[in-house]
C-alpha cells in the first residue's frame, strides 16, 4: 500500500475517531447529569473536566484532518454553489458554532470544579445542547460522505 | 483553560478561513498546491504556537475561572502583543515547512530569495496580521467570558 494512501486512510480514521470521542463523551456526561439520584455530583464534574481536555484535543484534530480530507479531493472538490457545497458550508458553520458555544461550557465546568455544590441541572443542559449539535454535525458528515 | 482557548483560537481561525475561501472558490487552488503532510504540519504548528501564545497572554488571568483577575487594560495590549509574536512564530514554522517541502521536491532555486523576503517584509506583515487577529479573538473571548458569567449567575441554574 503506498505511503500517501496509508496517510489518507489514517487522516479519515482520525476524523471519525475524533467525532466519536466528542459525541460519546458529551452523551456520557449528559446521561450522568440527568441521573441525578444515581451519581455523585463531584464525579460528574470530574468526568466533565476530563471530557473538556478530550473535546478540545478532538476539535483540533477534527479541523486538521477535515482540511486534509478536503485537500484529498484536489481539483475534484465540488463548487460551493452545488448541493454538496451547500451541505459542506452548513457543516463548517455548525463546526464553528460548536467551537464558539463550547467555550462557555468549558469555563463553566472549570468554575464548577471548585464548587462544593456543582449544578448538575446546568451541566445536563450544557452537555445535552452539545450532544444535539454534534449529532447534527455527524448527520451532515454522513450525508456529505454519501454525496 | 489555556489549552481550550488556544485550541479554540487556532481551530476557529482555520474553520472560518476555510469557510470563506470555499465560499469564494479560492480553496481548491490553495489545497491542490499543498501536500497532506505539509497541511497537517502547518495546522500542527499553528496549534502549538497559538496555545503557547494563549498561555503567555492568560498568565495570572484565570485564578478563579472564569473571573479574570487582570484588568482589561492590561489583558488587551498583552493579547495584541502576544498574538503579533505568534504571527512571527507561525511564519517561522511556515518557512521551515516550505523549505523542507521545496527541498524534498528538488525545487530550491528561489529558496534564498524567499528566505530573505520571509525574514524582512514577511516578519512585519505576520506581526500585524497576528496582532489584528489577536485583538479580534480577545474581543470574542471577553464576550464568551461575559456569557459564562451570565450562565453561572442565572438563578434557574442554581442548585
Amino acid at each position: 500500500m503506498p505511503a500517501l494512501h496509508t496517510l489518507g486512510l489514517f487522516v479519515r480514521w482520525a476524523h471519525v475517531a475524533g467525532i466519536a470521542a466528542i459525541l460519546g463523551g458529551a452523551l456520557l456526561v449528559w446521561l450522568l447529569g440527568v441521573r441525578r439520584n444515581g451519581t455523585n455530583a463531584g464525579t460528574v464534574v470530574a468526568v466533565a473536566h476530563l471530557y473538556e481536555w478530550i473535546f478540545w484535543a478532538a476539535i483540533g484534530v477534527q479541523v486538521m484532518t477535515g482540511v486534509g480530507n478536503l485537500g484529498a479531493f484536489g481539483e475534484a472538490l465540488p463548487p460551493s454553489d452545488s448541493a454538496w457545497g451547500t451541505k459542506l458550508i452548513v457543516k463548517l458553520v455548525a463546526v464553528l458554532a460548536l467551537a464558539i458555544l463550547s467555550v462557555p461550557r468549558t469555563m463553566a465546568v472549570v468554575a464548577m470544579a471548585g464548587d462544593t455544590a456543582p449544578r448538575l441541572r446546568l451541566l445536563s443542559a450544557l452537555y445535552g445542547g452539545t450532544t444535539a449539535i454534534v449529532v447534527g454535525i455527524a448527520g451532515l458528515a454522513v450525508w456529505l460522505a454519501h454525496g | 483553560m489555556v489549552f481550550a482557548l488556544g485550541t479554540f483560537h487556532a481551530a476557529a481561525l482555520i474553520a472560518a478561513l476555510v469557510l470563506v475561501l470555499y465560499a469564494t472558490g479560492a480553496l481548491t487552488s490553495l489545497l491542490s498546491g499543498l501536500s497532506t503532510i505539509a497541511g497537517l504540519a502547518l495546522f500542527g504548528a499553528l496549534w502549538l504556537t497559538t496555545v503557547w501564545s494563549t498561555n503567555r497572554t492568560l498568565r495570572g488571568a484565570f485564578t478563579v475561572a472564569p473571573w479574570t483577575s487582570v484588568p482589561y487594560g492590561v489583558m488587551i495590549p498583552r493579547a495584541a502583543w502576544r498574538s503579533g509574536v505568534n504571527g512571527i512564530l507561525f511564519l517561522g514554522c511556515l518557512g521551515v515547512i516550505l523549505i523542507i517541502s521545496s527541498a524534498s521536491n528538488g525545487d530550491i532555486g528561489f529558496l534564498w530569495l524567499g528566505a530573505l523576503i520571509f525574514a524582512t517584509v514577511g516578519t512585519a506583515v505576520a506581526f500585524v496580521i497576528g496582532l489584528v487577529v489577536g485583538l479580534l479573538f480577545a474581543g470574542v473571548d471577553l464576550a464568551l467570558v461575559n456569557a459564562t458569567r451570565a450562565i453561572l449567575d442565572d438563578k434557574k441554574s442554581q442548585p
